[in-house]
C-alpha cells in the first residue's frame, strides 16, 4: 500500500436532490420509488454505488444507480435533469445554501453541519455510512521522517489563519481535519474493513 | 490551494498533475513506480484504499 501522509479534511456526504423535485428528505424517495416512480441515483465510486444499492435493499425498492467520476459530474447530472439524487460530498454547499439543492439525508456518520435537521441513514434501516476524508500520500515504503515532514508543511499551511485552502474545507467539507500517523494508518485500515462489510452486505 | 499555500510559505514548486478515473486509483498507481523521497505525492480520497 502507498504511505497515507495525512488527512486534510473530512466530508459532508448526503443525499442530495434538487428542490424543484420536491423531496424534503430520503424517506419522500423512497416513497415515491414504493409508489412505482423511477428514482436515478448518482454516485461517484464503487463504495457509494454500494451504499446506494443497500440503501434500496434495505427499505425494499431498487434505485437505478448510474456511477459517474466526481462529485462535480454527479452535481452536473442533477442539474441536467439526468439524476433525481445523486451524493454529494461537500460539493452540493453552495447549491443548497441559494436554496437550489436540498439534503435530503445524511450519509456521514452524525449530523451535517450545512443541514443539522436532515434525517440519517441509521434513520432508514442502514448500519452504514461513508465517512470519507482527503488523503494526502506518498510512494510505498516512504521513510517515516519524509512523510513527517511533508505532514507537518501541510498542517502549517492549514493551521494559518487566514489560509485560503482552510477557508475553502471549512465552507465546503465542515473544516479542516488531519489524522496523522499510526492514527492514520488505523483509520485506512478501518475503512478497508467498512467497504468489505459493505461489499457482503450489497450481495 | 493547498499547493500554492505550500510554494508561497516553503518556497517550494509545486507541478500538479491531475490523474483522474477509478475513483482515485489511477493516482495511487501513477505513484507506484515513483521513488519514496517525498518528492511526488497525491491526493486522493481514504475510499480509495479500502
Amino acid at each position: 500500500m502507498a504511505s497515507p501522509v495525512t488527512t486534510t479534511a473530512g466530508t459532508e456526504m448526503a443525499v442530495a436532490a434538487l428542490t424543484d423535485k420536491g423531496y424534503t428528505t430520503l424517506g419522500d424517495v423512497i416513497d415515491a420509488a414504493k409508489g412505482g416512480e423511477e428514482i436515478r441515483f448518482g454516485t461517484m465510486s464503487p463504495v457509494l454505488s454500494d451504499l446506494a444499492y443497500v440503501i434500496g435493499k434495505e427499505n425494499g425498492i431498487q434505485f437505478n444507480i448510474v456511477q459517474v467520476r466526481g462529485g462535480r459530474a454527479v452535481m452536473d447530472g442533477l442539474n441536467a435533469g439526468n439524476f433525481d439524487i445523486g451524493f454529494g460530498a461537500g460539493v452540493q454547499a453552495r447549491a443548497v445554501a441559494v436554496g437550489d439543492m436540498v439534503e435530503l439525508a445524511s450519509a456521514k456518520t452524525g449530523p451535517l453541519s450545512g443541514a443539522p435537521d436532515a434525517p440519517q441513514l441509521k434513520d432508514y434501516n442502514m448500519a452504514f455510512t461513508n465517512d470519507t476524508m482527503f488523503l494526502i500520500l506518498g510512494p510505498v515504503r516512504m521513510d517515516d521522517a519524509v512523510r513527517d515532514a511533508l505532514a507537518s508543511a501541510i498542517s502549517d499551511v492549514l493551521t494559518t489563519e487566514g489560509s485560503e485552502a482552510a477557508g475553502f474545507i471549512t465552507k465546503g467539507f465542515g473544516g479542516v481535519k488531519m489524522v496523522q500517523g499510526d492514527a492514520l494508518v488505523e483509520l485506512v485500515a478501518n475503512g478497508d474493513t467498512q467497504a468489505a462489510a459493505l461489499l457482503e452486505a450489497s450481495e | 490551494m493547498i499547493a500554492a499555500e505550500l510554494e508561497a510559505v516553503n518556497g517550494l514548486t509545486i507541478i500538479p498533475e491531475q490523474a483522474t478515473g477509478k475513483a482515485g486509483f489511477n493516482a495511487v498507481q501513477a505513484l507506484s513506480d515513483e521513488p519514496a523521497d517525498g518528492i511526488v505525492i497525491a491526493m486522493i480520497v481514504t475510499e480509495t484504499l479500502g
